[in-house]
């Protein structure tokens, strides 16, 4: 493990093998990695899934990156032991002052842990913002149909609101708004704008620091009746 | 490391002990009657097939001629002959019916034969096959590529004697290109020179799927999650592709190759029989077709301890080449 | 929800031996995925299984079908003891008893047609005889796909319908208890809750009885009424759901919740308090003695390396007896404490 780390450093700064070593054991321990000298040596197989992860944020960060982008970097671990990660992540970000993208399918992880929030649905993004706000009040259907059939474990709900419909294939995407074959908004619109035309980014109304891709005139009050009627 | 060995020693013997014991009931126990083949067709009548039955010891209980088999393999044995007594030594492999040496004669000065014509053979296959391998893998879908796949295709789709007779035939024989064989005993240089024909045809023959494994396991291996990350490091595309991936792709390689240097080493027949080499897949076949029992018991022992060891020493390099494969 | 009792199990057990060489020794080792657990479903009724991996709520569940044999313990089903039946005896339990798997993808037959793998378990069971196509469309407009793709074949539908292809196999024996497997996690976010609905709504109209093995606390926390909380092979708290989520007992059930990331913390909702437990879940091969919890545990003193805290309620002396009559909260740790503040609350406007 501790060769795969140095071999990165050793990418970008001209070092002696030992000293890369040294530097991959000192990464290892700021990881949280114990008995790192001893673990350097260890191979990936020997690792627990967490401590793998741990050794691969060492990995990502050894040359003191400006941008570390995490693709579901925990997706495959326990839930104690994602907890332990992405509390690593948050203060190695403040250690190092990189910044993070945060890939992830999981809302309740970007709540947790992100400033700021891109939406992508179907290969574009649809919904921008910080994260807070844009989970707390969503303005962009797709958003707000995510937020919506999401189960939570600390409240009790009487029924998922699901999104209709299946996410469509990239080979063959709906005309205009991707979205629109699921959206039960569209026909709010006025025209055939959904069905016609790709919106483009715009501010949501009536929110600051928040822009969207979605036709509708007033999107947050559209949602916000929404809502109320459930 | 050591016990493993030991273990896998242990294990090897016994696999070896199995096909000994299936060998023998099936070829001294079946329906062949080596005696009626060497009885002269003229000249034979019940009283000489007698005789020779009597005179090659298959006229006694089956136990008792698999003890004295047995007896021979670990002791060694006499046997008379024409009134002389010659002695076998452990590990004696039994005296040819037909023509009445010893079968470790016969055997272990033609195996060199076959181990120099696999291993030549091996070095081109191995070479040719992963180069192209990794080259039709590295640019996969170009042109190189489908060219590599295809040529290997037909290659590998023309039945192999078809090839090997062709090579036999024009540049040995018809233009001289290349010599034919000669015996170690004509000389180092001709002997190797000799090998070269049939080394070059085995081995490119053998290539094509070489070509193919290669490809397919380096491309399984350049999909993996951790060659991203190598690339992710800022280091060379060459240090990902040969520091990261062919070692990785080479783990399966190794294997088929173990089992195939085992199956060219326990006879390259046809090839053998082609360009005449005097090695032991064409000794066996000989022996074969005139039932003389105890040189196919031969051919089948070493065969056997050849695969087992192979397969062992398959086993061992696996350990080196992937840090997860614990011997134990 | 009635009262009769549908499954039973009692001191569950699964352990699988295998050998280890060690040098020139071979060393008997096991792995003890399931270490005698205890629960009761009773008609109607949903028990959600939850735990982390290698806590053996999968093996339960196939334990439960009998598509794995126990070593210890037994299953019984509408009071028949089913824990070692042969495998022709178990024709009745595979009807009474289905199973929904995790992958949609791999779990069906691409060979097949939709048709063929919906016909197979009626034609099994002698079902609707001579009228099993009928059956078969009724089935796919019961789990809201198009009685007209009989034809089909499995890798002509999306994840999601997949999903209710299997759901509808799993349906199509009338069973009465239906053991779900992680069923909506390999699915897209956007499709999970209309899985979760469909399975709502089927277990209301016809009936079902649940077992719910899932590590996401959000999904089980809508769907189930009884949750109990596994880790290493062991149930380390059982009770309502309610209990569980707002006043769990037992440390490790406190640092799961805690772990969990929450959605609402973006609403400015955030729980009052937050555990972080150290390191990964030791393998089952060789589990901590005493309580197994115990080297995660921050609670942990000697008494926790000596003796098994047994699963027993901390607030009466109510007994492991009771329990299995169900409808009551245990947990099984030495030092057990409520802990109210680990879940945001969540005012409700409506």
């Amino acid at each position: 493990m501790g060769g795969q780390i140095a071999e990165a450093y050793r990418a970008h700064n001209k070092v002696s093998k030992q000293v890369a070593m040294k530097r991959a054991v000192e990464m290892l321990d700021l990881v949280g990695i114990p008995n790192p000298q001893r673990r350097a040596n260890s191979y990936p197989h020997e690792f627990s899934g967490g401590m793998r992860q741990r050794a691969m944020i060492a990995l990502g960060l050894v040359n003191n990156p400006k941008l570390l982008i995490a693709d579901e970097p925990t997706t495959a671990l326990d839930v104690t032991v994602q907890a332990q990660i992405l509390d690593l992540v948050n203060d190695l970000q403040k250690e190092f002052g990189s910044a993070v993208i945060l890939i992830t399918h999981d809302l309740a992880v970007v709540a947790e842990t992100a400033d700021d929030i891109l939406v992508m649905y179907a290969g574009r993004g649809v919904e921008k913002g910080s994260a807070k706000e844009v989970l707390a009040q969503p303005s962009h259907p797709y958003t707000y149909g995510l937020l919506q059939s999401l189960p939570s474990h600390s409240e009790d709900l009487e029924e998922l609101k699901a999104i209709k419909g299946t996410p469509p294939s990239l080979l063959n995407l709906p005309s205009g708004c991707s979205f629109h074959p699921r959206c039960e908004f569209k026909t709010q619109v006025e025209g055939d704008a959904c069905w016609t035309v790709l919106p483009e980014w715009r501010p949501t109304p009536g929110l600051s620091n928040r822009e969207i891709r979605c036709h509708l005139t007033d999107p947050v009050a559209t949602l916000q009746h929404d809502e109320g009627v459930r | 490391m050591l016990t493993y060995i030991l273990r896998r020693s242990a294990l090897a013997l016994s696999v070896i002990m199995a096909t000994l014991v299936s060998a023998f009931l099936l070829f001294f126990a079946g329906p062949s009657d080596p005696a009626q083949a060497m009885c002269p067709e003229t000249k034979c009548n019940p009283a000489r097939l007698e005789a020779i039955t009597k005179s090659i010891g298959l006229d006694k209980p089956l136990i008792e001629q698999f003890l004295t088999y047995f007896k021979g393999l670990f002791v060694g044995r006499d046997f008379v002959y024409a009134g002389d007594t010659v002695h076998c030594g452990a590990p004696c492999l039994g005296f040819s019916f037909v023509t009445r040496r010893s079968v470790n004669e016969e055997l272990f000065t033609r195996f060199p034969n076959t181990v120099v014509l696999a291993l030549m053979a091996a070095v081109v296959f191995v070479t040719v096959g992963v180069t192209f391998g990794i080259l039709a893998a590295v640019r996969r879908g170009s042109a190189s590529d489908r060219g590599l796949v295809g040529a290997s295709q037909v290659l590998g789709s023309i039945p192999y004697y078809v090839l090997a007779l062709l090579v036999a035939l024009y540049p040995v024989i018809l233009w001289n290109v290349l010599p034919q064989y000669s015996a170690i005993s004509a000389g180092v240089g001709p002997y190797f020179m000799g090998m070269l024909a049939p080394a070059l045809i085995l081995g490119l023959v053998t290539s094509a799927s070489y070509v193919r494994y290669t490809r397919n396991s380096m491309i399984e291996t350049l999909s993996m999650d951790y060659i991203r990350t190598a690339r992710s490091k800022g280091i060379s595309e060459r240090t990902v592709l040969f520091k990261h991936g062919f070692r990785a792709a080479m783990s399966p390689i190794a294997t088929i190759l173990g089992l195939d240097i085992a199956a060219l080493l326990t006879g390259t027949l046809i090839t053998e029989q082609i360009f005449g080499v005097d090695g032991i897949g064409r000794r066996g076949l000989a022996a074969l077709r005139s039932f003389d029992l105890p040189v196919i018991m031969g051919t089948v022992l070493i065969g056997a301890v050849v695969v087992v060891v192979m397969n062992l020493v398959v086993d061992i390099a696996y350990s080196f080449i992937d840090p997860r494969v614990r011997l134990s | 929800m009635s009262d009769k009792t549908l499954l039973k199990v009692t001191d569950l057990q699964r352990h699988f031996p295998f050998r280890e060489v060690q040098g020139l020794k071979m060393v008997k080792a096991t792995v003890k995925a399931v270490d005698g657990i205890s629960f009761t479903v009773k008609e109607g009724q949903t028990l959600g299984l939850v735990g982390e991996s290698g806590c053996g709520k999968s093996t339960t569940s196939r334990l439960v079908t009998r598509l794995d044999e126990p070593t210890g313990g037994t299953v019984e089903f509408e009071g028949r003891d089913i824990t070692h039946l042969k495998e022709h005896e178990l024709r009745e339990i595979r009807r009474n008893v289905q199973m929904i798997f995790q992958d949609p993808y791999s779990s069906l037959n691409p060979r097949q047609t939709v048709g063929a793998i919906l016909t197979t378990p009626l034609r099994v069971h002698g079902l609707h005889k001579g009228k099993e196509k009928a059956r078969v469309q009724e089935l796919l407009a019961l789990v809201g796909l198009n009685p007209e793709h009989i034809n089909r074949y499995p890798s002509e539908f999306s994840g999601g319908q997949r999903q209710r292809i299997g759901i509808a196999r799993a349906l199509a024996v009338e069973p009465k208890l239906i053991i779900a497997d992680e069923p909506v996690s390999a699915l897209d976010v956007s499709i999970q809750a209309q899985v979760m609905n469909l399975l709502a709504k089927l277990r209301n109209e016809l009936d079902l009885a649940f077992i719910f093995v899932a590590h996401d606390l959000g999904v089980v926390r809508h769907f189930c009424d009884q949750v109990a909380v596994m880790y290493l092979g062991k149930i380390v708290e059982y009770g309502d759901k309610k209990k569980i989520y707002e006043a769990p007992e037992h440390p490790y059930t406190q640092a799961l919740l805690s772990a969990a990331p929450d959605i609402n913390v973006a609403r400015g909702i955030a729980p009052k308090e937050r555990i972080r437990l150290v390191g990964d879940v030791p393998s089952p091969i060789d589990p901590p003695s005493g309580c197994r919890f115990r080297t995660r545990c921050w609670k942990a003193q000697d008494i926790c390396a000596q003796q098994e805290p047994p699963l027993v309620s901390a607030t009466s002396e109510e007994s492991t007896r009771t329990f299995r009559e169900g409808g009551v909260h245990l947990q099984a740790c030495h030092f057990p404490e409520v802990k109210t503040d680990l879940v945001a609350e969540v005012e409700h406007s409506a």
